[in-house]
């Protein structure tokens, strides 16, 4: 092909290669082009929200997320219709209903459900987490260098048990699992009241004196009878609520979600329920896209489903394989069956108690069926156990 | 692939792609984020065809095309050649190369990216008419004239100004 140039050719396509190869920021074009795509999703679930009837029921009931998808394009999807597409997984959760304040007496009794929301925060949260576990839900979020996670419980001491957790985990996402049922902490060593919409809150301090370090101030308030709440993280000052009190007054009590992952067990032991449904988002401007935790059990066995994208299989032989997929077992601590990679993902069941048999384990990760399309949230299994 | 890989190993090559079809490195970033956008939407799909690398260069051009009349964000000449000058010297050299560019960015925009397409990136006829929604006839036709342009203006550049006389 190059024949046909000549010497001046050469040299012009010289002085085109060298214009070309100006450097070109990779990182940068794919933030642009990924925060481009969810303005351009926003501006059409809102178009279809308003589109019809039903979706304009959806709109009285959910409107503040279509109201703020129109005004700056960030992601609405509460608006409900088709879930986010491919790489717009950093999204809501999908809602089951709509419209009606939970009563206080739902609040932590279902696992796979959530009840409330902080839908300004989450729909422009770097990290996302939601937990659901007998008696205690939460959202965790992080968003420029700040975090917080937000709690509500039916009672007082559900939260006052969250103190040890919260105090050492240095913002990490909610780690599932951990009890929540504790015995109470001592008495906040710090508090003053605030005003959090029409109620009165307590701003407190897990620690003396405060702004010093290992101080750990949180608040409390309200926001239904009988639904207490609790925010903690780098938004809490004990000097200046606003950054907190602005959050507080977001917290919406009107939707429920349902916690998905991104497969569902068809097979579980006799007798275990879902104890506890985790799930991490990560903006995939920060790389990985997703982590999750199920535990299932009874008064005495745990199995505890870990998944997040499939990694790289690690070195030495496969202990076994599942479904054709090579496995390793370690059986340190209870039965801990790893694939790294089960279709696009990648598995730990870890049974402990009655179900650290590697039969039970085995069991467990052949009913596994993974999600269509793991970067499609709205092709996640409804259910997590079928 | 995910779309994230696709970027992170194509992105660049897309960047400088649409730098040359646009003649503006801001309008280039621009043209190929809003491609993008509109590429992850679609991703499943798009990552399904048999070279998404030509199905997303073709919706560069498209939007290229589209972009400029909705804006009329016509492209500028650039300023005349400046006058041959003898010598050597690293700011010669870089005035020819700037000087080169300049030829090349004053070239129609089909066979500037007819030259990419064929000289820089290598890609077949076959390919380059996929892109450009051209015949491969076409896409000769224009590397030619883009050889032959280049050509006359550079003889014409070297030809001697008449001067005036007083």
């Amino acid at each position: 092909m190059t024949n046909e140039l000549d010497q001046l050719d050469h040299r012009y396509l010289e002085s085109l290669r060298r214009r070309m190869g100006a450097p070109v920021d990779t990182l940068a074009l794919l933030s642009g082009a990924q925060r481009r795509s969810r303005r351009m999703r926003a501006r059409s679930y809102a178009v279809r929200g308003l589109g019809g009837a039903a979706a304009l029921a959806v709109l009285v009931a959910g409107g503040a997320g279509v109201v703020r998808a129109l005004r700056d394009g960030s992601p609405g999807a509460i608006v409900g219709g088709s879930g986010p597409t491919a790489a717009t997984l950093h999204a809501p959760l999908p809602p089951v209903a709509n419209g009606a304040s939970t009563a206080a007496s739902a609040i932590g009794t279902d696992p796979s459900l959530l009840h409330f929301t902080v839908p300004d925060l989450v729909t422009d949260s770097e990290v996302t987490t939601w937990i659901s576990v007998d008696g205690l839900e939460g959202v965790g979020f992080r968003k420029d260098n700040r975090w917080a996670e937000v709690s509500i419980a039916r009672s007082e001491p559900a939260l006052d048990g969250l103190r040890d957790w919260h105090t050492s985990s240095n913002g990490d996402p909610y780690i599932p699992g951990t009890p929540t049922v504790t015995p109470p902490s001592p008495p906040p060593d710090l508090h003053r009241s605030v005003k959090v919409g029409d109620v009165t809150g307590m701003l407190s301090s897990w620690s003396n004196p405060p702004e010093s370090a290992g101080n750990w101030p949180y608040l409390r308030w309200q926001p239904a009878s009988g639904v207490w709440a609790q925010i903690f993280g780098s938004f809490v000052s004990f000097n200046d609520a606003q950054p907190v009190v602005d959050i507080a007054t977001t917290l919406r009590l009107d939707t429920v979600y349902r916690c998905v992952v991104p497969f569902e067990l068809t097979s579980t032991p006799t007798g275990a329920r879902l104890r506890s449904c985790h799930l991490s988002l990560f903006d995939r401007d920060a790389g990985q896209g997703f982590s999750s935790v199920l535990t299932i059990g009874t008064a005495t066995a745990e199995l505890r489903i870990e998944s997040s994208p499939k990694r790289a299989e690690p070195g030495g032989s496969p202990t076994t394989t599942i479904g054709g997929h090579p496995a390793w077992v370690d059986n340190s601590n209870g039965t801990r069956l790893r694939i790294p990679t089960f279709g696009e993902l990648s598995l730990e069941i870890t049974g402990s108690g009655d179900y650290a048999g590697l039969p039970t384990v085995k069991g467990v990760a052949e009913g596994v069926h993974v999600a269509t399309d793991i970067e499609d949230l709205s092709t996640w299994p409804a259910r997590t156990i079928g | 692939m995910t779309f994230e890989e696709f970027v992170y190993s194509r992105g660049a090559a897309l960047v400088r792609f649409a730098r040359v079809l646009t003649n503006d490195d801001d309008r280039a970033d621009d043209l190929v984020q809003d491609v993008l956008a509109n590429v992850l939407v679609k991703w499943r799909r798009v990552s399904k065809t048999d070279h998404p690398d030509i199905y997303v260069r073709r919706m560069i051009v498209n939007a290229n095309r589209s972009w400029w009349r909705r804006l009329s964000n016509r492209e500028l000449s650039v300023a005349a050649p400046p006058d041959g000058a003898a010598g050597h010297d690293i700011a010669h050299h870089i005035a020819e190369r700037d000087h080169h560019w300049e030829m090349i960015a004053e070239l129609p925009v089909r066979q500037r990216a007819v030259l990419v397409l064929r000289y820089y990136e290598d890609l077949d006829d076959a390919s380059i008419a996929e892109i450009l929604d051209i015949s491969r006839v076409t896409v000769r036709t224009a590397a030619m004239r883009a050889l032959n342009t280049l050509r006359e203006r550079h003889v014409s550049r070297l030809a001697p100004t008449p001067r005036s006389t007083q």
